[in-house]
């Protein structure tokens, strides 16, 4: 797949003209709800922040599909591990006192959100390798396990009594907070972001990991037999997806929502997912992609104010632009295109 | 309460089989898909659009039968569409699968949105009146709504058609070694085809079941997992339908102590209730992921393979 944006370009046609379909048939205006959409996101300077502030998560959410996903695994559990980094980001704001200088504040929320979500993310990586099991299924199913967990907090131990009833963390303190730039709500992580992309994409390209990434994607039994430690790769790769996933959830505890709810992920999980498959895994494409993603969610986000649509809606926009793309690279596939799943059905 | 009362046991007893029914469905048509080498990772979404087209149709004729034809007819094409992609278009299985969960949760959504909070009302009296003379549980049977029994039905249906006739040889066929199939005349597309949309109907009866027996309601999303529960119980099931019955009803089962649990007053925390069904699923993969592994012929061969290969094509 020597050109991606060629395959984006189709799926956003084709998508639009079948989204407005859909819309006419539920009953909604398809050039009013397609014109809020196309503009919500880009229409002030102001919603173009927001914009990027959306496509910082999924940006990280989509290092967390990328990075197994150059071992030709599939990571569909960010958006769990983004409610573990945010459960670790909340849980450490409360811990640490106001006395330590806030950088450390930050860098240890950091650290214990990563935590978190390396372990969320080492049980499916750890399975895979071991017993080979199903981390397309596991991760999935944590996902549901980790909101519960998130549930559990919000509703029980961890809710605010100042809330009047309304499930929700108490707000973290002040020093535990990351703060806008230039009065925008886009935070630092955007920077740490572009960095660990370009960072990954350097060592996918001329990196000895790289390379043995490479292999076990190709062929998993070809890399065993010329001895490179394919578990501990796995492994590896999945921890690392969970801490990706995990800052995700740092940034929107610390400098977006200021304490830990329910709805604390728009989906940024899934997004990231589908966003490392639209840019097949390659770390340079993510940050385009991650913006392309963050365009469709505002403008979901707005047409649930302005037109009454559920949030859902934007998952049947993202459905039809993956079939056109699915249906455009099949008729422009070459020969010798993957074609096969690894670990696909078992 | 007490946790020897037998009312409460009982009570997780009906529920049980109520909550399995659903994930039996998906799962016995998901064993059928993947016998024939097709995996759909979407049958999550062909139950909502299942359990969308029940209340639907329910909501407007009132004739619970015509409801779950539909329902089952409505993801059959769904199903169908699904093997399109990944048969003849020969898209990767995996993200094609998502796709179309994320196609049917976002339809199923718009269109639903007007129906949310509606009761369904639907007669759920067992036609079998005799089944109340069984001793201690008869009462329970005789509650059960039909399609509780016909879940079992269909499952034991898929086994024999699988297992004991000519249909089901082809059908295995297509999926331990599609080229071999094909050489001795069986065209593999067409059969895959017809598994893909055979479970699309059964995933679509499932979500009617949840949607009319269990939740009798629309709720945006209502299946909350219990497709990949499905999926997990495929392989729990070592891709043979009557035992994917036993792991659906230990999670039904779960699910029924976990609500039980919760009506009955004692103060457990709900969540992490909630969690139980979910942990043990991945419990269950985890011990059936060990005997695919120790025993890998469970399998099909070709399942999650294109067909030709793209080597073949090259």
């Amino acid at each position: 797949m020597k050109r991606p944006w060629v395959f984006t370009c189709f799926a956003v046609a084709g998508s639009v003209i079948a989204f407005g379909g859909v819309v006419r048939l539920a009953g909604k205006d398809p050039f009013e709800v397609i014109k809020t959409f196309a503009t919500s996101g880009i229409k002030s300077p102001f919603a173009l922040a927001e914009t990027v502030v959306k496509a910082i998560p999924i940006l990280f959410c989509a290092i967390a599909a990328a990075i197994p996903g150059r071992l030709g695994l599939t990571n569909i559990g960010g958006e769990g591990q983004l409610v573990l980094g945010a459960i670790g980001t909340t849980w450490a704001a409360n811990m640490l006192p106001p006395s330590i200088p806030p950088f450390l504040t930050l860098v240890t929320m950091a650290l214990v959100a990563a935590a978190c979500g390396a372990t969320w993310g080492l049980i499916p990586g750890m399975l895979r390798a071991l017993i080979r099991s199903n981390e397309i299924v596991i991760t999935l199913l944590m996902n549901y396990v980790a909101g519960l967990l998130l549930l559990h907090l919000i509703h029980g131990p961890w809710k605010d009594p100042g809330s009047l009833g309304w499930p929700q963390s108490a707000p973290l303190p002040d020093h535990a907070r990351m703060l806008g730039i230039g009065g925008t709500r886009i935070h630092g992580l955007l920077v740490v972001g572009l960095l660990a992309c370009a960072a990954l994409a350097f060592a996918a390209r001329a990196t000895v990991a790289g390379m043995a990434s490479r292999i076990i994607r190709a062929n998993p039994a070809t890399a065993r037999y010329v001895g490179l430690p394919v578990g501990w790769y796995y492994v590896v790769a999945f921890a690392l997806g969970g801490v990706a996933a995990a800052l995700a959830g740092l940034g929107e505890v610390a400098a977006i929502q200021g304490r830990l709810r329910d709805g604390i992920s728009l989906g940024y999980g899934y997004a990231g997912f589908f966003v490392a498959w639209l840019c097949r895994n390659r770390f340079g494409w993510l940050p385009l992609g991650a913006f392309f993603f963050a365009l469709i969610i505002t403008g979901a986000d707005s047409l649930q104010i302005s037109a009454g649509l559920p949030f859902a809606t934007v998952y049947l926009l993202q459905g039809l632009g993956f079939l056109a793309v699915l249906a455009a690279e099949s008729f422009t596939r070459n020969a010798k295109s993957q074609s096969t799943v690894q670990g696909g059905g078992q | 309460m007490n946790l020897l009362d037998s009312t409460l046991w009982l009570a997780v007893l009906a529920g049980m089989l109520r909550a399995a029914t659903p994930v039996i469905y998906a799962a016995v048509g998901e064993t059928i898909n993947e016998r024939s080498g097709v995996v759909n990772l979407g049958i999550e979404g062909l139950m909502l659009i299942g359990a969308y087209a029940a209340v639907t149709v329910q909501l407007a004729f009132g004739n619970s039968m015509i409801a779950i034809g539909c329902a089952g007819l409505l993801a059959a094409l769904v199903g169908f569409l699904h093997a399109t992609f990944c048969v003849k278009l020969r898209t990767n299985q995996v993200v094609t699968g998502l796709v179309f969960l994320f196609l049917c949760q976002g339809a199923s959504a718009l269109f639903g949105a007007r129906m949310v909070g509606r009761p369904v009302n639907v007669d759920a009296n067992s036609p079998f009146e005799l089944l109340s003379r069984v001793p201690v549980v008869g009462d329970i049977l005789a509650r059960q709504d039909p399609m509780v029994f016909g879940a079992i039905l269909a499952a034991l249906i898929a086994g024999f058609i699988l297992f004991r006739t000519r249909w089901g040889v082809v059908l295995r066929a297509c999926g331990e070694d599609a080229e071999s199939a094909a050489a001795a005349g069986v065209p593999v597309h067409r059969v895959r085809l017809i598994a893909g949309t055979v479970c699309g109907f059964l995933c679509g009866l499932g979500g009617a079941h949840l949607a009319l027996f269990y939740a009798r309601q629309w709720q945006e999303n209502m299946t909350a997992g219990r497709g990949w529960v499905a999926l997990v119980m495929v392989i729990f099931g070592k891709w043979v339908p009557g035992r994917v019955i036993a792991g659906a009803y230990l999670f039904g089962g779960l699910s029924a102590l976990q609500l039980n649990l919760q009506a009955s007053g004692i103060a457990l925390p709900q969540y992490l209730l909630g969690m139980l069904p979910f942990v043990v699923t991945i419990l269950l993969l985890v011990v059936a992921s060990w005997w695919v592994k120790t025993r890998p012929d469970s399998m099909p061969k070709d399942l999650g393979k294109a067909f030709p290969r793209a080597e073949d094509l090259g």
